[in-house]
């Protein structure tokens, strides 16, 4: 009872939970792939796609399909950035 | 399809032998056997084994680095396989730089061919850990396995090429080209299966572990596979190369993923494997019976013959049942401990959901096999996802906790986070696909012209579910390259367990660093001041408990190599102390004995004449700093142990000291009494009385008579 009274009303601890991170993922690559997909499924095609975004990608990025595949992309830039990263500290 | 229940028949004799002498061995026949093997993985393929490390662990290391590769490939080539079903023309951009997208079967067999190189990859990689680790030792020529597991690569890319240039009808790949890759492949199999028993030899007594005789038999079963296929298709004999078939793609990869399930589970909970009746029904069912996953048609077989196959497949559905029912209750009691490790968790999602693909293989794969084939596209559908969802799930397991194990690094990355997404990607895209598959059979049925129209949603979201398997793929190879550059060097051996329970030291000073990496546990006894022998030697005694070995020490195997126990005998027959043998073995005086001075001195003792790769296995069982070399406190330490252990009674050599040190005395003393009875010089006699030299002439039986002049004459003459 007598620590009731020391301590705020609302506290927040400071190790963080490795679930966070799993969270944090499925929910960043379900939203972006919704945001991506419900043009689609509900066929509404004002979703613009990379190529008219980008100007200078116009005959590239015409579907998508891009906006997964810079999550990929991303993703293997990370392995090779840490593999060259990990190569250079030693 | 005679040549299949023929081939069937050699089969389950090879088998049969195969089994019976691992568990018996091959008596008289193993040491040149052994040699031979080791010659063939060492020196055989000339300086490219060179190439590679032959560290501990090195050889697993590299194979699940290689599958990593093939497995990010893999994802990526599922997902535009998986998008393009909702858009062909998706990557049509990309056309001016050769990308073209056909029906979708050349970019199938890619997938098909770079998932099931992965799954094997990473599998066999965690099956080698589980198999060294069981058997107490590092693979008899880990350079060997790093060797392969490169070469395993390359021949798979080759495969890929070879296919493409068929495509292009540059060059013919026909089936004897098929049967010489065949081979080659088979030689490569055959490598690690030699690899493999020659470390299964290693264990001593023990018995064959369940992920050591799954490995064993997946590896042999991939063999007998390759050697049916390249002889199949020269000799035309369909039926064995449908029996090879069936082998490579259903029993050898569910074998890794057992061998890899039971020994990630068993060893994160602490528990053993749960039922032994469920583990041997799994073996054995699994290599006689047709596992439900990739059926082919078989309608230019007989009635009969489908009839047999189709019962096969049910009795299929035995063994995959048994191994993931005694999977999931080995971590009864015990899920926290899964939850919170990646890799088990991996491993017991695969477990929990390989039941349910096995009854949508058998009933989409039998309507293939001795059907309509109507299902043909979900049973394909079922297939691929078994590759990717349960095949990836036990590659996941191995990559988080086999790797880090092997490694010597704790893992590090968002591993839960991958195994959540391939989790619930690899489920979700699953029911999607099969939810298409069945509407379209639907559609067709109903008259339908253009199915795919109605179907494209299902195709999208399948597409999008399954992202989150590419994803976990990608953050899977992420966390493998940072458990190996910057992963925590895990401490080996400092666990709250210890074989060691007594621990004596003498005068001098260590650390906890030290003794905690000479095995000493934090529940082991330290008796200080106490020492069993005379301190020439500085010895340390060392009593180990009879419990079961601790998984992580590997520095005392309750099995002794032969030699170095023939060695304490030596030593101990002889009264010779280590210290003694030490400083005689260190010919350069480095205070460290190298590979070839103990390989000199066993030779010049007449204790065993041994080649370099069994000589740096012995002192690799000795060196407990991983340095080479063996230091004095190694070697007291494991030829004390064995002493110790065996009971062999140490003979001191000084008390044969003594005795001939005695027998010199008395040697002396007679001769300083032979002495005393010849004649003394004639300066002595001078200084006698003359009573005393008549009674000397009379002891020498002469003239007494005369003057003492006289008698001094005729006593030295005497």
């Amino acid at each position: 009872m007598t620590n009731n009274t020391i301590l705020p009303d609302v506290s927040e601890g400071t190790a963080e939970p490795s679930a966070s991170r799993v969270i944090i993922v499925i929910m960043s690559v379900g939203l972006v792939g919704l945001i991506a997909m419900f043009s689609n499924i509900f066929g509404w095609d004002n979703m613009p796609v990379i190529g008219e975004i980008v100007p200078l990608m116009e005959n590239l990025g015409g579907s998508g399909i891009w906006y997964y595949l810079i999550g990929i992309a991303v993703g293997c830039g990370m392995i090779v950035a840490n593999l060259i990263g990990g190569v250079l500290s030693d | 399809m005679s040549e299949a229940f023929t081939t069937a028949i050699i089969l389950l004799t090879t088998f049969l032998l195969f089994t019976h002498y691992i568990q018996k061995g091959l008596g008289g026949m193993s040491a040149p056997l052994r040699q031979f093997g080791m010659f063939l993985l060492t020196k055989a393929a000339g300086p490219a084994t060179d190439m590679f490390q032959e560290k501990e662990g090195s050889g697993a290391k590299t194979w699940m680095q290689t599958g990593v590769f093939w497995l990010i490939l893999a994802g990526i080539g599922g997902f535009l396989s998986a998008w393009h079903n909702y858009d062909p023309s998706g990557l049509d951009s990309l056309s001016n730089i050769g990308w073209g997208y056909d029906d979708g079967s050349a970019l199938a067999y890619f997938n098909e061919v770079a998932m099931t190189t992965a799954i094997f990859a990473i599998l066999l990689g965690g099956a080698l850990v589980a198999h060294s680790r069981t058997t107490g030792s590092p693979l008899a020529s880990e350079a060997n396995a790093s060797m392969i597991a490169m070469a395993w690569t390359g021949q798979a890319l080759l495969g890929l090429v070879l296919c493409t240039l068929d495509h292009w009808d540059w060059i013919t790949y026909g089936a004897t080209q098929m049967a010489l890759y065949g081979l080659v492949s088979a030689l490569l199999v055959m490598s690690l299966l030699v690899n493999s028993l020659i470390t299964l030899g290693n264990r001593g007594k023990s018995p064959v572990s369940v992920p050591s005789w799954f490995m064993l038999l997946g590896l042999l079963a991939l063999l007998f596979s390759r050697v049916g296929t390249a002889f199949g298709e020269l000799l035309g004999w369909t039926g064995t190369v449908w029996v090879a078939d069936i082998m490579a793609s259903g029993w050898v990869p569910l074998a890794l993923m057992f061998a890899v399930g039971y020994h990630v589970l068993s060893h994160v909970t602490g528990q053993p494997i749960w039922s032994g009746s469920l583990t041997k029904g799994s073996m054995f069912l699994l290599f006689i019976t047709i596992p439900p996953f990739f059926l082919a048609e078989s309608s230019h077989a007989d009635s009969f013959t489908q009839s047999i196959g189709a019962i096969l497949v049910t009795l299929g559905l035995f063994p995959v049942f048994a191994a993931a029912t005694n999977m999931v209750a080995t971590i009864r009691g015990n899920a926290g401990a899964v939850i919170d490790s990646p890799g088990a968790t991996a491993a017991a999602a695969g477990a929990l959901l390989l039941p349910l693909f096995a009854l949508l293989g058998y009933f989409t794969g039998l309507n293939v096999m001795v059907g309509d084939g109507s299902m043909a596209n979900a049973a394909e559908t079922v297939n691929s996802s078994f590759l990717y969802v349960i095949g990836g799930l036990f590659a996941l397991a191995a990559l988080f906790h086999s790797y880090p194990l092997v490694a010597g690094k704790s893992l590090t990355g968002s591993a839960g986070a991958a195994s959540w997404l391939l989790i619930a990607g690899g489920l979700l895209s699953t029911v999607l696909f099969l939810m298409s598959d069945w509407s379209e059979n639907a559609l067709i049925e109903a008259g339908v012209e253009d199915t795919s129209t109605g179907l494209s949603g299902f195709a999208l979201t399948g597409a999008f579910a399954f992202y989150g398997v590419v994803i976990g793929f990608i953050i899977a190879g992420n966390c493998v390259v940072k458990t190996l550059l910057f992963g925590n060097v895990q401490a080996a051996s400092t666990g709250n367990a210890s074989d060691i329970s007594v621990y004596n030291m003498v005068e001098g000073t260590t650390s906890i660093r030290e003794l905690f990496g000479r095995g000493v546990g934090v529940d082991t006894t330290l008796v200080i001041g106490e020492s069993e022998e005379d301190a020439v030697g500085g010895s340390t005694v060392i009593t180990v408990s009879s419990e079961l070995h601790n998984d992580e020490v590997d520095e005392f195997p309750m099995n002794f190599d032969e030699d170095l126990v023939t060695l304490t005998k030596w030593l101990c027959g002889r009264g010779t102390t280590t210290a003694q043998f030490f400083a005689w073995a260190d010919v350069d005086d480095s205070g460290e004995i190298d590979l070839f001075e103990f390989s000199n001195a066993l030779s010049v003792a007449d204790i065993a004449d041994l080649p370099p790769w069994d000589i740096e296995k012995i002192v690799g069982v000795m060196d407990i700093n991983s340095d080479g070399k063996i230091n004095l406190p190694e070697l007291d330490i494991a030829l004390l142990n064995i002493r110790n252990k065996l009971g062999i009674e140490f003979i001191p050599y000084e008390d044969e000291v003594v005795e001939e040190a005695e027998a010199e005395e008395v040697d002396e003393a007679e001769e300083m009494a032979e002495d005393t009875t010849e004649a003394p010089s004639k300066s002595n006699l001078k200084k006698m009385k003359k009573a005393e030299l008549v009674d000397l002439a009379k002891s020498m039986d002469l003239d007494s008579s005369g003057t003492k002049a006289d008698l001094i004459e005729r006593i030295t003459q005497a």
